[in-house]
């Protein structure tokens, strides 16, 4: 088990630095010269340039810069933004909040949604529910989260104005408001996740439901319901942790966009602002610290696969 | 959809059980019948891609120009479809948009499976240390989440249909490649493979003739799915303004102009929102009937 | 105790209604043991699951006759109450004990959750119960075990397991389906007697299923010997081994290989178990009988009487002309499974589409 431990967290390592490698090369792919596409037109004058260039080690070769970078980036420092005058990291950090209640919340709907459905429409195989279940789900894997959001508004938000269309009210305001602003946009992007799992779950449980072990089960007298959660709902529900994992990357994008449509001040949006803006530093910080955060998901998810299914615990 | 991307591929192709799925080509023995809604699927795309490629000879108003008596009308005899709130025709701009959207998606595709399929056969295939390099790579670019890294790309490389076409393709690469390989690793255990080498044959040879054809099939379902995907992220893309540049139109720039005038002229935002949708889900549709087809010929379960 | 009567079981397939069970019927006392043996197809498992009303309702297309348990028809049963039979007057050992258990719940747990599954029996106590039952199968180191996943016991061990998951709730009738065919033969031959030794230990009644004579023939005080779908003999244990009527009883018990003697060739059944999803007409046995004629194409027989208990569904049966002894009386003397097989190759014979000898 031990080794099963180490392996995997020297995979991660090497994983984590191979992608903070790569986010760092994203600024070589600039145009021209990065030193000057890094400040704002108006200051863009030799001496600033050349004053950029060396604070940043761009005359340097790759790897020390990276070995810098990295050095301080490890401390939470992702350095500061030539456009906006903010430390990267506070700026992400300043965000992250909306953005985790709405991908926090988005991952429960879906969730949710799906544990409700799935064993439903596995128990009835076949019956109205279950075809009507995955005809729904079908379509609702097409739907891409933004046109989605745009419908739910217009439903909504303009027509019926049970909610609000833009606009964020932080927690600590008022709880109500709060979710009157986030339940939209989580819905809009939980949608898909909510389809994906479903249709995962109910496959595995309709396999499950034919094997040996469930039919003897319910020989042993022990009831329908009992069986169905216990036996049938819980080993099922494995495939579902490495889509969870994967869902995360996929809301992590996601959110760029809902974000912008509502309005709401999270990393998403900053993401977007920073790009439109050209504040290339900050767009290089993101993605850091999406995609660190995301591989990290991941490894726990990993983990938990591990604790949770005893074979491979053992086999390994 | 493009959230959920890397899944499609990690995962097994779940056993096609309940009968009535897209394309569904149960009951027949063999030969391609899919059901009622893979022919209608592929009807609207093939209506799309008619209209869009004859764009510039159908008798459409001008895209560009816009109209400063009718902002963001409705549908009238003059504009079928109305206006955006620049006053241009919303028919002709869904149409050019659709074409912009189109070939996006298309090159996008066959680029990103025509290296990735080499890069999956390649290592798939290949002996020793070549086959994990390319694995380490692609799994290296599968870390990142998709759209975050097709954004950051937009960005860096900056906003054109090309630069999109771009930014897809690197995204879906390893994608494509894991699916190959995976494809290949398979195909090369079976007996034909083996009987095809024992005659003698170079592996290379042996790689064109018997592997590739088993593993083109699958890559093309993928692709159609695939394609659904890159339609969407181009929407996205678009919408935030970091694809196609205004004037010119595309389906998310539409979108996104109209966001603001939901309550007065919803037609704006959600007419090429459904064309979205609809498009997508017919790719979608088109590629889950195309996979259950070529499942059902390798003998997976249905 | 348990009396089964007139049991037709037609499943619907892929391709179509298969008469699974035929008309089947039989009498079980208390602390008695019943074989009920066959090939794969004939219908066994579908019987034993029929009078445990056990199948899928999808996929029965009829389901008709009486299952008569302690005074009470298990056929007119409501779902709720049925449960309460499960486990409780009823237990059930199946063959794979690979796929019986819950892979990734502890060997503990599943054990508990039948013991308490009525209420009212508390962690401890079940642990206790857990532990004794475990004993009783013979499992050394008992707690331990419990806290073990199926994966990491023998396959020995979990087939104990099942039997001490039936025995929980202290069961009537015991149904064992083929529970030594996954095994290997030595272990076999302890499952064999601990299943014995527990149904004289509890004066339960036993089921046993096998398609292996062999195996049954220390432990079945009566066999009913089924084909393609009906019990085409019955009889008690001494009977049917000393003087087998029904052609296919007799074609199994010559098919029996024996070891400790020296036989030249091994026999075997011509032809293949039919099709059931249109099974021969007249009797089912006719394609491959060498004694089959004109009427056992045209019709079936019934079941007739020809002892005590003994009763049998044969145009031609062994025993009035042709006696030609291979229905061996030195079968019950010859120790079939005692040694180990490894002694004495036994298939290095040619096996031959031969036709039993005489007729």
């Amino acid at each position: 088990m031990l080794r099963l431990l180490l392996g995997r967290a020297a995979r991660l390592v090497v994983t984590l630095l191979a992608v903070t490698f790569g986010a760092f090369l994203l600024i070589n792919l600039l145009p021209g010269d990065p030193a000057r596409q890094l400040i704002p037109d108006q200051y863009a004058n030799a001496e600033n340039v050349a004053q950029i260039r060396t604070e940043l080690g761009l005359d340097r070769p790759l790897p020390a810069r990276y070995a810098d970078w990295l050095g301080d980036a490890v401390q939470g420092d992702l350095g500061v933004s030539y456009r906006s005058r903010l430390p990267v990291a506070e700026a992400i950090m300043d965000r992250l909040p909306v953005t985790l209640e709405l991908v926090v919340l988005a991952q429960v709907i879906a969730l949710g949604g799906a544990l409700l459905i799935a064993p439903l429409a596995a128990g009835r195989r076949g019956a109205v529910f279950d075809r009507l279940a995955m005809v729904g789900v079908s379509a609702a894997v097409s739907v891409p989260s933004f046109t989605l959001a745009i419908a739910a508004i217009f439903v909504f938000a303009v027509r019926l104005k049970w909610l609000p269309s833009t606009g964020f009210v932080p927690l600590s305001e008022s709880v109500g408001d709060n979710l009157r602003s986030v339940i939209l946009p989580s819905a809009a992007l939980a949608l898909e996740g909510m389809a994906v799992y479903t249709q995962a779950l109910r496959t595995e449980m309709v396999r499950v439901l034919g094997e040996d072990f469930v039919l003897l089960a319910r020989a042993r007298g022990l009831s329908p319901r009992y069986v169905m959660f216990r036996h049938v709902l819980r080993p099922s529900s494995l495939p579902l942790l490495s889509l969870f994992g994967i869902y995360t990357g996929g809301l992590l994008g996601g959110a760029a966009l809902i974000e912008t449509i509502f309005s709401l001040p999270g990393v998403g949006r900053l993401t977007v602002d920073s790009i439109t803006n050209q504040d290339y530093l900050l767009v290089q910080g993101i993605v850091v610290f999406v995609t660190v955060a995301y591989v990290m998901v991941n490894f726990a998810v990993d983990l938990m696969y591990a604790v949770m299914d005893p074979r491979i615990r053992v086999r390994s | 959809m493009t959230e959920l991307l890397p899944a499609a591929v990690l995962e097994e192709p779940p056993p096609d059980e309940l009968d009535g799925g897209p394309g569904d080509p149960r009951g027949a023995g063999d030969g391609f019948r899919p059901g009622w809604q893979f022919w209608t699927a592929a009807g609207w795309l093939a209506f799309l891609v008619v209209v869009t490629a004859l764009a510039d000879v159908l008798p459409l108003a001008d895209p560009l120009r816009p109209d400063p008596r009718s902002a963001a009308a409705g549908p009238s005899t003059a504009h079928w479809l109305g206006t955006d709130p620049l006053g241009r025709d919303l028919l002709s701009r869904i149409v050019f948009g659709g074409r912009v959207s189109m070939l996006v998606a298309f090159f996008s595709v066959l680029i990103a499976a025509s290296i990735g399929t080499l890069l999956g056969l390649v290592a798939g295939s290949a002996e020793g240390r070549i086959g994990s390099v390319i694995m380490g790579v692609l799994d290296i670019m599968l870390a990142f989440p998709a759209l975050v890294l097709a954004l950051a790309l937009t960005a860096f490389l900056g906003a054109s249909a090309r630069d999109v076409v771009i930014a897809i393709s690197f995204v879906a690469i390893p994608v494509f490649g894991r699916l190959a390989r995976a494809q290949t690793l398979t195909f090369s255990k079976r007996e034909f493979v083996v009987a095809s080498h024992a005659s003698g044959a170079t592996a290379t040879r042996t790689l064109v003739t018997e592997i590739v054809p088993n593993v083109l099939p699958p890559i093309l379902a993928f692709a159609l799915l695939f394609a659904a995907v890159a339609i969407a992220i181009e929407g996205g893309l678009s919408f935030l303004g970091l694809g196609v540049p205004p004037p010119d139109p595309s389906w998310g720039g539409i979108i996104a102009a109209g966001q603001a005038k939901l309550d007065q002229a919803p037609h704006v935002s959600l007419i090429p929102a459904g064309v979205m949708f609809l498009t997508v889900l017919a790719l979608h549709t088109a590629g889950e009937g195309v996979r259950s087809h070529f499942d059902r010929l390798a003998g997976v379960r249905t | 105790m348990l009396r089964v009567e007139g049991i037709t079981t037609h499943l619907t397939t892929g391709r179509g209604v298969v008469r699974a069970v035929e008309d089947a019927s039989f009498e079980l006392e208390a602390g008695r043991t019943l074989a009920l043996v066959g090939e794969s197809g004939s219908g066994k498992t579908v019987l034993t699951r029929s009078i445990m009303r056990l199948l899928p309702a999808s996929s029965v297309v009829r389901a008709d006759g009486h299952v008569v348990f302690g005074g009470v028809d298990l056929m007119t049963l409501p779902p709720a109450q049925l449960r309460h039979v499960w486990g409780d007057r009823i237990g059930l050992v199946s063959q794979n004990p690979m796929t019986a258990l819950n892979p990734v719940v502890r060997v503990g747990r599943q054990l508990c959750e039948v013991i308490r599954k009525d209420g009212g029996v508390s962690a401890r106590a079940a642990r206790q119960r857990a532990i004794e039952l475990l004993t009783q199968v013979e499992i050394p180191e008992p707690e331990r075990r419990l806290g073990q996943y199926p994966h990491q016991l023998s396959g020995g061990l979990r087939q104990r397991v099942t039997i001490a998951i039936a025995l929980a709730g202290r069961p009537d009738l015991l149904i064992a389906d083929e529970p030594t065919t996954a095994l290997d033969v030595t272990v076999q031959a302890q499952i064999l007697s601990l299943l014995g030794r527990l149904q004289r230990d509890h004066g339960m009644a036993m089921i046993f299923v096998s398609h292996d004579l062999g195996v049954v023939a220390g432990l079945a005080d009566e066999i009913a010997v089924m084909y393609a779908g009906r019990i085409v003999e019955r009889a008690s244990s001494h009977q049917l081994f000393h003087g087998a009527r029904m052609r296919y009883s007799e074609a199994l018990l010559a098919a029996a290989p024996r070891i400790g003697r020296a036989t030249s060739r091994l026999t075997t059944i011509p032809g293949r178990p039919p099709d059931m999803l249109s099974p021969p007409r007249g009797c089912r046995f006719h394609p491959r009988c060498a004694h089959a004629t004109e009427r056992c194409r045209a019709s079936e027989p019934e079941l007739v009487l020809a002892g005590e208990g003994h009763r049998f569904a044969c145009w031609h049966p062994a025993g009035d002309d042709s006696v030609e002894g291979h229905h061996d009386e030195s079968v019950l003397d010859e120790p079939v499974l005692d040694e180990p097989v490894l002694d004495e190759p036994v298939l290095d014979e040619p096996v031959l589409d031969e036709a039993p000898r005489g007729g």
